[in-house]
């Protein structure tokens, strides 16, 4: 190889390149961004570890570049010569051994310069990360012609993700050049590699391979350790302990074994959950598991990490936590990858084969849109600003996109039903002229009538109640933040609320008392109010928001609970119905009764969501696009995603609630979006499949074996749009408080 | 490996009415923490914290429970198995202070708890931190009330200031060991006695 004694200025030397590498910005083929993996050598005397992985977007390359580029991505390494065929989905055994085999390093056969690529930028996609940052590769080959293989960086120093790069062969002249000498050279009695198909990171990984070392994970299929230190090889590679060169692989970690654990343990812990789809309760039953590797077995009889392990005892549900982090991760990627298709497999192995399978049409459906923007909202509407499209369609919009911040403020009022969706402008205008004269007069009601104040028993408990929770809602907003002189104020019960936010909010529900007197105030109230109030920031129109919600949430404040609980029931019934396997398990563990619910539902996942998330999910169940009860299908969707883990790790009663209870902040509101709608479109369907098969046997509802199908009349509920109202009883002299 | 690794599971359960700041003692003390912040309890959560007792290693499971009094209701599911109850009142407010004794009865029904009278309760009067005059109970008329109760523990906390807390719980902890350990060798003995003898003699050789 001939080699210049100096790199032009600016410019680095191509080692590899793939053409046609794209981003996947979105599950949409126009947002996709083509460009070129590359690795280069910034400088002449850089190292190996000093070489960079970049992928530059077409847009970002210069003509020279491109040139160069487009040269080396066919030319470069002069494929003819060189044995690089075999597969990257590398056997199972260490690639170190297959490193050192390995027929000759690839080295570039034409010197190329581009400019150096950037690490990150700010203005366009590209990015790039030196060898020695790099941690791991995540390989998923291309197994089909139906999609593309994809790998994804994961740097060392954090736990950033660099964007999944997707190798369009079909559009790369390298690797095309590549397959057609591949299949001039094929060779059917070959052992490795003959049953997969030729790809692009085939070839980049066989090139970075004579860069650095790469090591296979056995724990997890498809990821490659780059460099990996002694440490990553414990981890996650247990062959390397077995090896007899490493009799004790702790001996050069350091003297401090407890802190080489306190360092690792959660890495021991993490391969444990990795290790968990070997269905397993506890650290204790890993260690009987025939399938558990040898060397894990080994760590865990250590005397130091049974210490962890009691740490971690209640560590099924740490590392049942863990296991989640992984599904998500995976399952993200996947979505990628084969976007909606995905579900429709995991829906099918969740409800079994004999279920009929929903149409793709219903399936593109449910993928998610992006928030209404004020544009978007405008042209809903004609020159009087009145609706000129269906509300059907506004509906179908809002709840597959949610709303951007700025159209919130009137299309709540449509979605709540102050503003009739029929009106202009103009009449819009009048109604809210009444509607604050009307809020001005219950207000005055309580204000005016101090003696009522003063004496009633009821109205001081209730005074009470309220000013004790308005106290306590969303102080983390900046519209709520406790003013200065409030902060080292002290906490006894007649302290003043200052925030003028929150005065409002309490006049809100003091108004409210003298509307809905047989309901009053009710702690969660507060939660369901103060959205509604950061988004209007007008009193009258809160209160009359608030009003219309709470006549749909009534039904979860009443003093018996019975809305409650008949809905807890419904999601009880609902999860026999679509998920039979799970329900089995949460009977074992006395969980049946779903009450992990009882906060989610009470105040529809504010206090798990973010608010920002809160507000998107809540505008999404007002348009009753599907069901007025949609609530329970985004809840049997959180069972649904969790379901094998806490089939596979949770085994009681106080392990799951305290599971369930920890999931706010951790779920995502979009995925659950997408399964809520599926499951919604499966259980009507599988209602719809009974009904038919009932008529069709005739007056008796009957299955194969001759039993009744049954569908309660709550179960069919859940196909109505129609709100259910449930009012509070008639107070009485003899109601209690509270 | 040894059977013993699963550890004790001391289930505590905090009661009293709404805003009293049952979360914030339970927040205080086990993670030493104090935020304006906290909102209205709604449903029941726990947390965990491992605590040696006189060399034995426990876990005790607070649990947190809303105020309002239609919830109680679903706090039965949680009442099972406590070993320990703490009932909380707000040294400013007359109503949660005259409130201590219903949670009591409340919690000895619903958790259905065999012999109510050595049940350990564990009276805190919280939110001394407050101005003097803003204080309604007197130490003097709680701790007549806890003698009254049967000479129940009584300790004045700050969540806030994190005064007393420790030590309150210290003693909840304690009275809970016992109860568990208490419950472990009645469940042994009862065994026993329902294997050898009938039903009637239940109770009556208890010592």
């Amino acid at each position: 190889m001939s080699a210049s004694s100096t790199y032009p200025p600016g410019k680095g030397q191509l080692l590899f390149t793939k053409s046609k590498v794209y981003i996947h910005v979105s599950s949409s083929k126009k947002d996709n961004v083509p460009g070129y993996l590359t690795i280069v050598r910034p400088f002449k005397d850089s190292t190996n570890r000093d070489l960079i992985v970049a992928f530059i977007p077409e847009a970002d390359i210069s003509a020279d570049d491109k040139e160069s580029l487009d040269f080396f991505d066919l030319y470069g390494l002069d494929g003819e010569t060189f044995n690089f065929y075999g597969s990257s989905s590398l056997s199972s055994t260490s690639l170190s051994k297959q490193n050192k085999d390995s027929v000759q390093p690839q080295l570039p056969k034409v010197e190329r310069f581009i400019d150096r690529p950037r690490l990150s930028s700010l203005a366009s996609y590209a990015f790039g990360i030196t060898i020695s940052n790099l941690f791991s590769l995540q390989v998923r080959p291309k197994a089909s012609n139906l999609w593309y293989g994809s790998i994804l960086l994961y740097p060392r120093d954090s736990f950033e993700k660099m964007p999944a790069l997707f190798f369009h062969d079909d559009e790369c002249p390298g690797t095309k050049r590549e397959q057609d000498l591949k299949s001039k050279k094929f060779d059917p009695f070959a052992s490795n590699g003959v049953s997969q198909m030729y790809w692009g990171g085939d070839r980049f990984i066989s090139v970075l391979k004579s860069y650095c070392v790469l090591e296979n994970s056995p724990l997890e299929k498809g990821m490659i350790l780059v460099n990996p230190s002694k440490e990553d090889m414990i981890n996650f590679i247990p062959n390397v302990i077995d090896n007899p060169a490493d009799v004790d692989p702790f001996k050069d970690v350091g003297q401090s074994v407890n802190q080489f654990f306190n360092n690792t343990k959660w890495k021991v812990l993490s391969s444990l959950a990795t290790v968990s789809k070997f269905a397993k309760n506890s650290v204790e039953q890993v260690l009987v598991n025939d399938k558990v590797p040898q060397p894990i077995k080994n760590i865990l009889k250590k005397p130091e990490v049974k210490v962890i392990g009691d740490e971690f005892d209640s560590a099924n549900i740490y590392l049942a936590k863990w296991a989640l982090a992984v599904q998500q991760e995976a399952e993200k990627s996947r979505k990628l990858i084969i976007g909606n298709s995905y579900y429709k497999d995991l829906i099918s192995t969740e409800l079994g084969d004999n279920f009929v399978e929903l149409t793709p049409l219903e399936v593109s459906r449910a993928a998610r849109l992006k928030p209404v923007s004020q544009i978007e909202w405008d042209l809903f509407f004609d020159h009087t600003k009145r609706l000129q499209v269906t509300v059907d369609e506004v509906k179908d919009r809002v709840f597959h996109g949610g709303l951007e911040e700025s159209v919130r403020k009137e299309a709540w009022l449509f979605l709540l039903g102050v503003y009739p969706w029929d009106t202009s402008k103009e009449e819009r205008k009048q109604l809210s002229e009444t509607l604050l004269r009307n809020y001005e007069e219950y207000k005055q009601n309580w204000q005016l009538d101090l003696e009522h104040q003063r004496n009633t028993e009821y109205w001081k408990d209730q005074k009470v109640r309220i000013d004790k929770d308005v106290k306590r809602t969303d102080r983390e907003l900046d519209i709520y933040k406790p003013e200065d002189d409030e902060l080292d104020q002290d906490d006894s019960d007649d302290a003043e609320i200052k925030n003028k936010n929150l005065l409002v909010l309490r006049d809100i529900l003091f108004s409210f008392n003298e509307l809905n007197t047989n309901l009053g105030y009710v702690q969660g109230m507060t939660d369901l109010l103060s959205p509604l109030y950061y988004v209007f920031r007008d009193e009258a129109l809160t209160f009359w928001s608030f009003t219309n919600f709470m006549e749909i949430m009534e039904r979860n404040f009443v003093k018996d609970l019975s809305g409650m609980k008949l809905q807890m029931l419904t999601l009880n019934e609902l999860v026999q119905f679509l998920l039979p396997k799970l329900y089995i398990h949460l009977e074992k563990c006395d969980s049946n009764n779903l009450f992990f619910f009882f906060r989610m539902l009470l105040v529809w996942f504010k206090r798990e969501l973010s608010f920002d998330e809160t507000m998107k999910l809540w505008e999404i169940l007002w348009t009753n696009y599907y069901s007025s009860q949609f609530i329970l299908f985004f809840a049997l969707a959180i069972l649904e995603k969790h379901s094998s883990i806490i089939m596979n790790n949770l085994h009681q009663f106080d392990q799951i609630l305290k599971y369930m209870n920890d999931l706010g902040g951790n779920l995502d509101l979009e995925d659950l979006l997408i399964r809520a709608e599926l499951l919604f479109l499966k259980f009507r369907q599988m209602v719809e499949l009974i009904d038919r098969k009932n008529d069709s046997v005739g007056s008796g509802s009957l299955n194969r074996t001759g039993e009744k199908i049954p569908i309660s009349d709550e179960l069919r509920k859940l196909l109505s749009k129609e709100t259910i109202i449930q009012k509070e009883e008639e107070r009485t002299a003899d109601t209690p408080f509270g | 490996m040894s059977n013993n690794r699963k550890k004790t599971i001391l289930k505590v359960i905090i009661l009293g009415d709404s805003g009293v700041g049952k979360t914030s003692l339970m927040q205080q003390f086990i993670n030493g923490k104090f935020s304006q912040q906290y909102k209205a309890t709604i449903g029941a959560d726990f947390l965990p914290k491992d605590l040696t007792i006189d060399d034995k290693q426990v876990t005790m499971q607070i649990w947190d429970t809303a105020g309002q009094e239609r919830f109680q209701s679903l706090g039965v599911a949680f009442y099972r198995g406590s070993d320990c109850c703490v009932l909380v009142y707000d040294v400013t407010n007359t109503k949660s202070f005259e409130n201590v004794q219903s949670w009591r009865d409340e919690f000895l029904i619903q958790a259905n708890i065999k012999d109510p009278d050595n049940f350990p309760f564990v009276v805190i009067g919280n939110k001394i931190d407050v101005e003097e005059n803003k204080r309604l109970i007197s130490s003097k008329k709680a701790q007549a009330l806890c003698a009254n109760l049967g000479n129940l523990p009584y300790f004045e906390t700050s969540a806030k200031e994190a005064v007393n807390v420790e030590q309150a719980f210290d003693v909840v902890a304690r009275n809970a060991l016992q109860q568990e350990e208490s419950l472990e060798f009645s469940d042994d003995y009862t065994d026993a006695v329902n294997i050898h003898v009938d039903g009637d003699n239940y109770g009556s050789c208890g010592c």
